[in-house]
């Protein structure tokens, strides 16, 4: 049973469309992924799922229909974070809890418990803008949570954390889901949403292009594997435009010192010959290799024909 | 190199901030055209109209309106009384009220200058201007009144010359007189009236008295002689019935005698009769008897008379024989007094000549008093003249004299300082008082607009409006909130502003504290709102503070905070009145400084509450708070 129900959203700017008859049914107690790459629409969708805006053709039904107070059962955690700086951590979510309708005792039942859950209790009296880029990270969901909704937004939670951090949000994150929370997650990390997410949405330019679960969507879509070569002062450009056409490969790629090779699970050793016996006769000393499975970038790199574009 | 670069990163820094730009180039024509349309330099004549009140006690008519000279923007109200015109004052109606008062019209005026001394500046130079304005004037009547005087002094030395040339001739006159004078007394000693007059006098006297008695005598002696005649010719006459009646009176005796004898005879036979008779013959003959009888006695006694006139009628005849002898005396007498009477005339005569002798001589000294009388009218004329000189003399001293007395009165102290002024504050209050409204108005438009949009772009700046806007809780409830915690903080900083009044500077807020209160919240709520709104239109903070000063710099000066509204246009001086920072000085001063409670701040109040109103409207139709 979808929780939230996008059925046929359309949102235009002027003549620009942003949302392309979007219809998506996101269930209830599931992580959902939203993916795509900038201008894809995520943003937007989900700020019209919020209410934040208004779409220009379509609908979002929530609780199949119910009536209920959306503002009380829905929220966001932003990506940036969302706090007053010179508050302290729980005069931050003493506030936030009142204005999200919190009575008193409530609030302080809930700040004990989120303080304890996200492990900010020793931080309790610090001044929000002196908790580090992690724990500011962990207030501002705490900050999103304090009145326990049902739906939760998170909008890349966990850039530029440390993997250590990316762990524990991850877990805390699970066990949000294990508490019977919906999950709508933004993020740009394939192996985020390959994790944590039950199903995920594919956006392109405000179209709907897979929706699924990853394990799924990375059998159907993600190909080829890659074989990766740490070329000593990395291939120049006239080479890999000579490669290309001497060998007929136009799918590879290079990044600094590593050359992909993308090849089928079949016939692809005398490709890989081909290519390193070239590079060697060329004079390119390799310094190592491996080969990488295919995963949900690869997914999104074939289904959107791009590399994901990191904000 | 490197320097130039930096200088050029500098430029391109500043170009590409929009604000910037604005500032730069859009904000000196504004700014210009702003405070140079509104202040044209403190010259009364360029300001709007400047009204003066007056209430004029003085005990003559003075042109005031002469004295304001060019200032054709100057407008003059009469007042009665210093209450109407402090009213008026209090209103704004009046820029300055002067009581004139003054004992006449030569003594010192005593100005009352009554001003509005809620702002540090106007009420100054409009005082300063009133005292040049009226100085002008007393300094002209001073100017004139000494004119007055040197033109006397002037005129008198002028006549003065004249007057003594004047005085030499009348001692030349008096001179001559005396000459002719000492000459007819000289004449008058020479002639001894008295005695010519009394000898004269007696001689005529005698003389006339003499020809009276002679010409009467006369006349009496005329008349005597007449009667005499008369006289004489009547005795003849007499003589001559004397004889005549002598010979009647034998005729009429013998007649009697024999009607006697008759009636005898008659009365013997009636008697005969009445004896023989009867009744009543025998009465009435009886009566008849007794008449005869009477009848008879009576021509008995007529006959005794007539023998008594014929004795007297033979006396008669003696006595004219001595008259005659006598009349012939008295003409001899007569002839000799007509002798006697023509002597005395003849020495008459020779009297008179001698008179005419005498009148002659009268009249050669009739002439010589006549020409001393024309002497004396002569001289009586150049009195006269010379009393005219001298009265016109006198005249002439007595007006200079009468002009000096005037002047006199003339104090010199009232013509060195013609007015004396007083002032007359409208408002009982310190400068620290006037500071205190206008510091107070400075500091709450800087924190409340600063904070404001301060504040709301820092929440928006940090997601925190975004939170907001997906909490359950309303706009509303959240503008509430940020107005009445921004008016709590405005009212604290008012609270140090006021306290360090009253304590530093002993300024007192006491009477109106309420209003002061109200003020306050009122000011704070409209700036709040133009926090709100500066907040909304801008997207930093920096972008909004230097969008705050740019619309609080141009109404710190517009605003009459620093410099007077009265110096302003008077287009200016409206647009000014609707600039929140006005009406808060407008407030502030109202309450703290001239005791104004909301009703005498309706204006301002009503123009708030618009403002805020319209904001919180605004405000509230937007997405973000």
């Amino acid at each position: 049973m979808p929780i939230i129900s996008i059925q046929e959203v359309h949102k235009s700017y002027g003549k620009k469309t942003v949302l392309d008859k979007l219809s998506l049914d996101i269930n209830q107690g599931e992580i959902f992924g939203l993916l795509g790459s900038n201008g894809a629409g995520k943003s937007t969708v989900t700020k019209i799922i919020l209410g934040l805006e208004r779409a220009t053709k379509g609908k979002v039904v929530f609780f199949d229909g119910k009536k209920v107070d959306l503002r009380r059962k829905v929220s966001l955690v932003p990506q940036d974070t969302a706090f007053y700086k010179d508050f302290s951590v729980e005069k931050n979510m003493h506030f936030f809890a009142s204005i999200n309708g919190l009575n008193s005792k409530l609030i302080n039942k809930r700040v004990d418990f989120l303080l304890n859950w996200l492990n900010l209790t020793e931080f309790r009296k610090t001044k929000a803008s002196f908790l580090s880029g992690g724990y500011q990270r962990l207030l501002n969901i705490a900050l999103s949570i304090l009145h326990d909704p049902e739906i939760i937004f998170l909008d890349e939670p966990t850039v530029g954390l440390d993997p250590k951090m990316r762990k524990m949000f991850w877990e805390k994150i699970n066990e949000l889901k294990q508490s019977g929370k919906t999950i709508i997650l933004t993020t740009h990390y394939m192996d985020e949403a390959e994790t944590l997410c039950d199903r995920i949405a594919l956006l392109k330019k405000g179209k709907l292009l897979k929706v699924g679960k990853p394990e799924q969507l990375v059998k159907e879509h993600g190909g080829i594997k890659v074989m990766i070569l740490d070329i000593e002062g990395g291939v120049k450009d006239e080479d890999l435009t000579k490669i290309r056409q001497v060998l007929n490969q136009n799918n590879l790629v290079t990044k600094e010192n590593l050359f992909f090779i993308p090849f089928e699970q079949t016939h692809s050793l005398e490709k890989i010959l081909a290519i390193t016996q070239w590079l060697m006769s060329n004079g390119y000393n390799i310094v190592s290799s491996t080969t990488k499975e295919p995963n949900l970038e690869d997914v999104f790199l074939n289904i959107t024909g791009e590399k994901m574009v990191i904000e | 190199m490197k320097l130039i670069d930096i200088i050029w990163k500098e430029i391109s820094v500043v170009k590409s901030q929009k604000i910037a730009l604005l500032l730069i180039f859009l904000y000196p024509f504004l700014a210009i055209f702003l405070l140079g349309s509104s202040f044209t330099g403190v010259d009364i004549s360029s300001m709007g109209n400047v009204n003066i009140g007056v209430i004029n006690n003085l005990p003559y008519d003075i042109n005031l309106f002469e004295a304001m000279g060019s200032q054709s923007n100057l407008l003059l109200t009469e007042f009665d009384d210093v209450n109407s015109m402090t009213a008026a004052l209090k209103r704004k109606e009046v820029t300055v009220g002067l009581k004139l008062e003054s004992p006449g019209e030569n003594q010192r005026i005593n100005v009352d200058m009554h001003y509005d001394n809620s702002n540090l500046l106007a009420s100054g130079i409009f005082i300063d201007f009133a005292k040049i304005m009226l100085q002008r004037m007393t300094v002209e009547k001073t100017r004139t009144k000494l004119a007055e005087i040197i033109s006397a002094v002037q005129g008198l030395g002028s006549n003065l010359e004249g007057e003594l040339s004047r005085i030499s001739e009348f001692k030349e006159n008096l001179v001559e007189a005396e000459e002719s004078i000492n000459s007819l007394e000289a004449k008058l000693n020479q002639l001894d009236i008295g005695e010519i007059e009394s000898a004269l006098e007696g001689q005529q006297q005698s003389i006339s008295s003499f020809e009276q008695k002679n010409a009467q005598f006369l006349s009496e002696l005329q008349t005597f002689k007449t009667s005499f005649q008369q006289m004489e010719t009547e005795i003849t006459t007499l003589n001559a019935s004397l004889s005549n009646y002598e010979s009647q009176l034998g005729v009429v005796m013998i007649q009697l005698d024999a009607s006697i004898t008759q009636m005898d005879s008659l009365i013997v036979a009636l008697q005969a009769e009445h004896a023989v008779a009867v009744e009543p013959e025998k009465t009435v003959l009886a009566g008849r008897i007794a008449s005869l009888q009477g009848i008879r006695s009576d021509m008995v006694d007529s006959k005794q008379v007539m023998t008594n006139l014929q004795t007297v009628l033979l006396e008669l005849s003696d006595e004219q024989s001595t008259l005659n002898t006598t009349i012939t005396r008295a003409n001899i007498l007569f002839a000799t007094l007509e002798v006697e009477s023509g002597n005395i005339t003849g020495a008459l005569a020779s009297s008179s000549s001698t008179l005419n002798g005498m009148n002659s001589k009268l009249v050669v000294f009739k002439s010589a008093l006549d020409e001393v009388r024309l002497l004396i009218s002569d001289s009586r004329q150049s009195k006269t003249d010379i009393e005219n000189k001298l009265t016109a003399s006198e005249n002439l001293l007595s007006s200079f004299s009468e002009q000096m007395v005037a002047f006199s009165e003339l104090d010199p102290s009232v013509l060195a300082q013609p007015v004396r002024f007083y002032e007359r504050k409208l408002f009982k209050v310190n400068p620290f008082g006037i500071l205190v409204a206008n510091i107070a108005a400075i500091v709450l438009i800087l924190t409340c607009i600063l904070l404001t949009s301060i504040i709301v772009i820092l929440e928006r700046m940090e997601n925190v409006s975004l939170r907001m806007k997906l909490s359950p809780t309303n706009k509303a409830t959240f503008l509430l909130g940020k107005v009445i915690g921004q008016l709590a903080i405005a009212g604290v900083e008012a609270a140090i502003i006021f306290a360090v009044a009253v304590l530093a500077f002993g300024v007192d807020l006491s009477g109106n504290f309420l209003n002061l209160f109200g003020g306050t919240l009122l000011i704070a709520l409209s700036f709040i709102c133009i926090g709100l709104i500066i907040a909304n239109i801008t997207r930093t903070q920096a972008t909004a503070m230097l969008t705050s000063l740019l619309l609080i710099v141009p109404m710190l000066f517009l605003s009459g905070v620093i410099l007077p509204l009265e110096f302003m246009e008077p287009m200016m001086q409206i647009v000014s009145s609707f600039m929140p920072l006005t009406i808060a000085n407008q407030i502030f001063v109202g309450t703290i400084i001239k005791g104004f409670g909301f009703v005498e701040l309706y204006k301002e109040i009503a123009t708030i509450v618009i403002i805020i109103v319209a904001v919180i409207l605004f405000v509230m139709l937007k997405d973000e708070i």
